[in-house]
This record gives C-alpha cells, structure tokens and sequence, in this order.
C-alpha cells in the first residue's frame, strides 16, 4: 500500500477515526491489527515472513530478560540478532545466488524491519528497555506501519514507550501532522515523480544520449532521490504524530552539508545511527586508534551498500563514500597533528565554506549515478558528462517527454521552492512557529493550495509511468 | 480538578482540530472550484479552435443523437463506422433514423457508449460497433502487474479536441474520465496555441454537418493508398488476445442493463477490416466475439469473416473503408438486422 492512493486513504481515514476513540492503554491493538491489515495488501507470504522475524526477536528478548549470566546474554543475543540479519541477506543473497526456495518472496520493508527489530534485542541486551511481554504491543512496534517501509528506523527505546503511552491527539499535532503528510505528498508527487519521468527517459535509453543529457539525469538524480525519501519520510512522520506518535526527523539538509561525514549524519538519520550502534561502536569506533577507526567506517560503509542491495553498483556505491569519509578523516585528523604546530590548513570562511558544499554535493551526485544504475553504465555514464564534445543544447523533444513548456516551468518553481522550504525546515520548530502564527485563513488557503497543486500534477502524470517509491525496493 | 481541566483542555484542543480541517476543507473546496473555473477558461478561450478538426464532428453526432426522437439505430463504434456506414441506405432499409456515434476508436470505447446514454428510447437500436481495442490480455501477459480497464482507455486529447468549446457536452464525460482531462490540461493548453486547423479527409470538410455523414468521396482502394497511409495499416494483434478483460465485460453488462432499462436493445456488430491486416484464422474473431456475447448477455449479429473486406473495398486504414466499401458494409449490416429478426 501506497499512501496516497485515494481509496486506502479513505479507508486509512476511518481508521483513523476509531482510533481515537480507543481508551490510551489499549492503544497498541489497533495500530498492531492496522500493520497487519498494511501489509496483507501487500500479500499473505510477505506478512508471514514478517511475523516470523517479528516472533523471533519477541522470543529473543523473552529469552535475554530471563538470563543473567553475562556471557551467555552476549551469546544469545549475538546469536538472535545474527538470526534477524541472516534473513535480510537471504534475500539481499538471492539476488546473485539461486534462491533455495523459490516461493519466496522478499517482503516490502524488510530492510527497514529487521533493523528495527534489532533495536530491540540491542535495547533490551543493553538495559534500556524492558522487555516487552505483550505481543501485540511488539506487533505495533515492530511492523509500525507509518514508518516500516521506508523508515525512519524506529529505537525500541522511543517508539515502545509510545506504544505504551502514545500522546493524545491535540489541535497542533492533528495540525502538524497534517502539514508534515501534505508536504511529503506535494514532494512526491510534485517532483519526486516528474523528475523520475526525466531521469528515467534519459538512464533507461542511455545510448541514446550523451554530455549534457546525461549532466541533467545525474543532477536530477540528487534532487529527486532526497525529495523521494523525504517524501515518505514526512508522510511517515505526519500520520505517526497523528497516532500521538513522534517518529524523528530522518533528514537534516543534507545537500547543505559541508563534508561528507556530514552529510551522511544529516542523510538517512536513522540508518546512520543504527550502523553507528551496532557496527561502528561494537567494532570498538574511534577508540582504538586511527588506523582501526578507518577500518571500521569502510566496513560501515560497505555494509551499508550491502543493505541497499547485493549488486556491484550498491557495494561500489558504499565503498566510494566510504572512501570519500576515510580521506576526511585522515585530512581532519592531519590538520589536528598540524594545529598543533601553529599551521592551520584551509579557513572555514563563508566562500570557503559554500565551495566545500559544492564540492560535497558535486561528490554525492557522482556516487548517486552507481546507486541507480549497473557498474558499467554507471562508468559510461560518467564518462559522458565529462566529455563536452558530445555537450550539445538540450532541447525537449529529444528527452520524448509529453511536456508541456508551462509543466517543466511549474516543475523548475516547484523545485526551487521546495529547496527554500527544505532550507528553513533547518530550523524546523522556527519553520512551523512562523507558520502557525498566520491566520488559520492563511495557513488553510497555503495547505489547499500545495493539495491541489498536488493533485493536479498527480494526474497529469504519465499513466504507465511506475511511480512508486523508489526505497521500497530496500 | 486538574484532570477535569486537561480533560477540558483536551476536548477544547481537538475541536480547534476539527475547526481546522473543516476550515480546509472549504478552503480545498474553493481552490478547486477555482480550478475547474481555470479549466473552463483554458477550454473556451479562444472559442471552437479546434472547429474545422475530424474530432470535432463528435458534437454534431451528438447533437444528431440529442435530437433525434423517431425510433433509431444508435451505432458505437470508432472510425470503422465513420467511413463504413451510408446513414442514408440504413435508414431507407430498417425504417429507423440513424445516429451515428462512431468517429474514432482512440476515443475510447466507453466515451462513445456514455454519449449514446443522452437520448436511448424505447425502441432504439444500439449496435456496438467496437474496433478490437478495447479487449483485454493476452495469455502471456500477468494481468495481476498491469491495471488492465481496456474500454476506459480513453484518450483525453482527442476527446478534449473534440468536444473542445462545448461545456454542456463536458457534463457528458463520466466521472472517472475527470482526471485524464484535467490532467491533459496542460498539453490542451500548448495544443490549442499551436493548432493550424485541418483539411481533407481528417477534418469538418469531409463530413456533412446535419447528418454527421461521411461526403467525401473516397474512390481509391488500398493499392492508391497504402504507401502513403503505411502506419495505419497496422496487423491486428487479436489472436494473442485470449481473454476480455472482466472490467470491460462488467462495464458492457451494466451499459446493457441501462439500454434495456430504457426499452431499447443492444447487439455487437463487427467492423470492416481490411484483409491484408489479418494474417491469423477468422475463427480467432468468432471465438472472442462469441466470449463477449457469453459473458455480457450481448448477441452479436454479424460474423467477422463477413466483413473482412479485400483492398478494392477499403482506403486508407485497417478499418477504414472507401466509398464502394460503405455501401458494401451497410448492405451486410442490413442483411444481418434482418437474419437477427431486429427488423423485418
């Protein structure tokens, strides 16, 4: 289920009605039988893979309360939390190897769920949680639909405690959440989908062009893979508020970050502080020397492409940020041997400091190429970008898009704007207080307006166009 | 006393929400009244742009059918009808008035037959005419993967073309064809401030205007034609159709129920085609055409075979037939009301 097909919305919307209805302790049990229902639309197998994992972490955290031996709560839990991710790379696996069954089918999310399964064996090995003995009450967290399809990765330390007592709905949360899901509906649909349609019309027949064709894929790429995750995010986030439910923001403006190991703390938040926790710090982090921190965020990194997919592209794609990471620190941590000698390197002034965020979403957009395509197109690719003898003017009837000028116009204020409402979210508590200060006429007429333009663009859309999400396939 | 306070406070708190989203509702509501109102703007300004089109003679066939009363026979159809069919000798033959709806299959199928519901009495004669489009799956394709509505393909611009300047006919168009216009805005808009108007065969010169007839003699035959018309001589690709698609059988039932609701009958007929697009076995037609008739309760009067017509008796398309080929299809259409018992 996509959220924004209307017919589930009306349904979602009803649900929703009798939710708040339920008394506050009980909840949990809609929210588990509405994950159930969630994901039934996606079919019978892939919940039942699903509620097998989610039985075998319950089961995991039962076992890990009743032992106390230290030794064998590491054990236990080393082995149900390998358990969980021996499922994930099953299917990641079956991609290049035969699959040992072939009814199989991967579930939509699985990515997303077992790390957020294993937040839970994490929390409760570490004593941050109880463990949580109600398995309903771990059905709602652990497939808790506003989030489990594309994040964000939910900490059993925040979201079970919600569970247990979720906020009541009130007049700025309904309104909040509201704003947060139209937002994310007016990404998607708005430019999410139309740059798809370009991005798509110029990799899928990529022999078809060259120089500057391939420039403008590769920079709508970046624009259209944040604006796609975004999207579902907000969504995510806004139904999950008005559930009483607060799910993090999972997106701090990355493309304004000025390193790369910024800009993967600002990027997929959530996936960044779960391989934080239980990759990066587990192999001993930054307290083991330089040399082994080094090791440890090129494990991260590769194993971070591995989670995305078991294709050569993700893997390269992981390493080369990896690598970018790696020559940051060896640079940050040369400048601090050098620091102390009265040389300092390069000054953090303002120039200095837009020049480095463009050469940082100038590197990003280069590693997004391998993201999207295999190996060797994405090499042919980047090849092309730089070959200006192949650089000619761009016209649209050469991209066989069925455009209109007004629609790539509408489009191009479409994306400006959502780049300077994405920059004043930096700040978002400022954003939404500014906001809220308006006239209910005004913010009612705002909201209508970015619906309607929504809907509008929606259906202008390509039928055969596929626009799903593009994180569902993780 | 502070719980019955929070509990105030709360109860205050969501009607505040509720007051919100009602105010965006009306809010919502004005804006899209204010785009339809864009949408009637971009449609009558300017005013009939579009007149001199072929698609644009759907009006006047519509208007045909608004105002003809007597007992008639309604054909639904596409293009195979436009070219294929003497209005005059099938009038002077059954006794019935004749209005004909067909113009171009790429209407979309269910647009023609959600026009002919404007004036159906008891009576009437309904002839589904239908071109092959609107049938469903072929046996390799997984119709669980493709949203498979054959006979609501629609194409919006034809169709906005069409019916261009005339809002009432707007109010025509069903509900769920809503969002491929509203969507086809944009390129309507770009359209309308490129068109040049048209002339020949595919424009208002070749059609009489009271009648809806087809005028424009077509002497030549598919020898004179073919290599200027190469690409709409396409190969029908019926034979790899195994099934009709169960949207387009439900929507035939209900749109069968409506016509006898209102006292009149219903029936396929089968379009002319030109033979040389056929090279798989007849029997492939009679099969399909016998599983519409099974699953939608619809006779089919005619029998494919029959109006597989050679070069000499089409023109400048698979369906489309020339002046000779007209009367030719009309006289088998008649022969075949009259071996159904329609008429006597």
């Amino acid at each position: 289920m996509q959220f924004i097909e209307i017919k589930h919305t009306i349904l979602l919307l009803f649900w929703f009605i009798c939710y708040q209805f339920i008394p506050v302790k009980f909840k949990y049990i809609p929210i588990a039988l509405g994950n159930i229902c969630f994901y039934l639309l996606f079919g019978v197998k892939g919940l039942f893979t699903m509620m097998m994992s989610a039985l075998l972490t319950y089961i995991g955290g039962i076992v890990l309360n009743g032992i106390k031996a230290q030794y064998w709560r590491r054990f236990l839990y080393s082995l149900f939390f390998v358990c969980n991710n021996a499922t994930l790379l099953y299917f990641k696996l079956s991609v290049v190897v035969p699959r040992l069954m072939d009814n199989i089918i991967m579930p939509i999310g699985l990515s997303f769920f077992i790390f957020q399964t294993c937040t839970y064996l994490g929390d409760v090995y570490h004593g941050y949680i109880k463990t949580e003995k109600n398995i309903i009450r771990y059905i709602a967290f652990a497939m808790f639909f506003p989030t489990v399809l594309m994040g964000p990765i939910q900490k059993a330390r925040n979201l079970l405690p919600q569970l247990r007592n979720p906020e009541a709905l009130s007049f700025d949360k309904g309104r909040k959440g509201l704003c947060l899901f139209i937002w994310g509906a007016f990404q998607k649909i708005v430019i999410a989908d139309r740059l798809k349609e370009l991005i798509d019309a110029i990799y899928d027949n990529y022999q078809n062009y060259s120089g500057i064709y391939y420039t403008i894929a590769v920079l709508c790429f970046s624009v259209y893979i944040y604006a796609d995750f975004n999207a579902y995010s907000d969504m995510a986030r806004g139904m999950a508020k008005l559930l009483g439910i607060n799910a993090g923001r999972n997106f701090r403006n990355p493309y304004f970050s000025s390193s790369v190991s910024n800009f993967w703390r600002n990027w997929h938040v959530s996936l960044y502080e779960w391989f934080k926790e239980y990759v990066y710090i587990p192999l001993g982090g930054n307290r083991k020397g330089e040399g082994r921190l080094l090791i440890n965020i090129a494990i991260v990194f590769l194993l971070s492409g591995l989670w995305h997919g078991a294709g050569l592209n993700f893997v390269l794609w992981g390493a080369i940020n990896g690598l970018f990471v790696i020559v940051e620190e060896i640079y940050r941590y040369s400048r601090q041997k050098f620091s102390k000698y009265g040389i300092d390197t390069i000054s953090n002034s303002k120039p200095v400091k837009l020049l480095k965020r463009i050469v940082v979403f100038a590197l990003i957009t280069v590693t997004w190429v391998f993201f999207r395509n295999d190996l060797d197109i994405s090499l042919k690719i980047l090849k092309g970008t730089i070959d200006l003898s192949a650089w000619s003017i761009p016209t649209r009837s050469a991209l066989s898009l069925s455009w209109t000028k007004l629609q790539a116009l509408l489009l191009l204020v479409s994306i400006v704007l959502f780049g300077f409402i994405q920059r004043i979210r930096v700040n978002e508590r400022k954003a939404y207080n500014t906001f809220v200060k308006s006239s209910t006429i005004i913010q009612c007429a705002l909201l209508a307006v970015i619906i309607s333009f929504s809907v509008f663009f929606a259906l202008s859309v390509n039928v055969t166009h596929n626009d799903s999400f593009l994180y569902f396939q993780f | 006393m502070i719980f019955i306070q929070t509990e105030k406070a709360e109860k205050s708190s969501i009607r505040e929400l509720v007051q919100f989203y009602l105010y965006l509702i009306v809010t919502l509501a004005l804006t899209t009244f204010i785009l339809l109102a864009v949408f009637a703007a971009v449609v009558l300004i300017p005013k009939n742009k579009f007149y001199k089109g072929y698609n644009s003679l759907i009006q006047d066939k519509y208007r045909i059918l608004s105002e003809t009363n007597e007992s008639k026979i309604i054909i639904c159809s596409g293009s195979s009808s436009a070219f294929g069919l003497n209005q005059v000798l099938l009038e002077e033959e059954t006794g019935y008035k004749v209005a004909n709806l067909g113009l171009h299959a790429s209407f979309g199928q269910s647009f023609v037959t959600e026009l002919s519901k404007e004036n159906i009495n008891p009576g009437d004669i309904v002839l589904l005419g239908f071109e092959y489009n609107w049938m469903g799956w072929a046996d390799d394709e997984d119709k669980s993967q493709k949203k498979i509505r054959r006979i609501f393909d629609v194409d919006p611009e034809l169709i906005m073309t069409g019916i261009d300047s005339d809002i009432k006919m707007y109010l025509r168009v069903p509900y769920w064809m809503w969002d491929d216009l509203i969507g086809e805005l944009f390129s309507f808009f770009d359209l309308k401030k490129k068109y040049q108007g048209a002339s020949g065969i595919y424009s208002r010169e070749s059609f009489d205007e009271k009648t809806g007839q087809m005028i424009l003699p077509r002497p030549e035959s598919v020898s004179q034609m073919y290599e200027k018309n190469k690409n709409a001589f396409n190969n029908l690709v019926v034979d790899g159709i195994s099934h009709i698609d169960d949207t387009s059988i439900e929507y035939l039932i209900k749109y069968k129920d409506y016509v006898e609701k209102h006292g009149a009958s219903v029936y396929f007929t089968t379009p002319p085609i030109y033979e040389g697009c056929v090279d798989f076995s007849y029997d492939e037609f009679d099969r399909l055409m016998n599983e519409a008739s099974e699953r939608t309760g619809i006779t089919c009067i005619s029998r494919q075979s029959d109006y597989i017509f050679p070069g000499e008796l089409m023109y400048n398309a698979t369906y489309h037939c020339n002046s000779e080929g007209e009367k030719v299809r009309t006289e088998l259409l008649v022969k075949d009301l009259k071996n159904a018992g329609i008429i006597n």
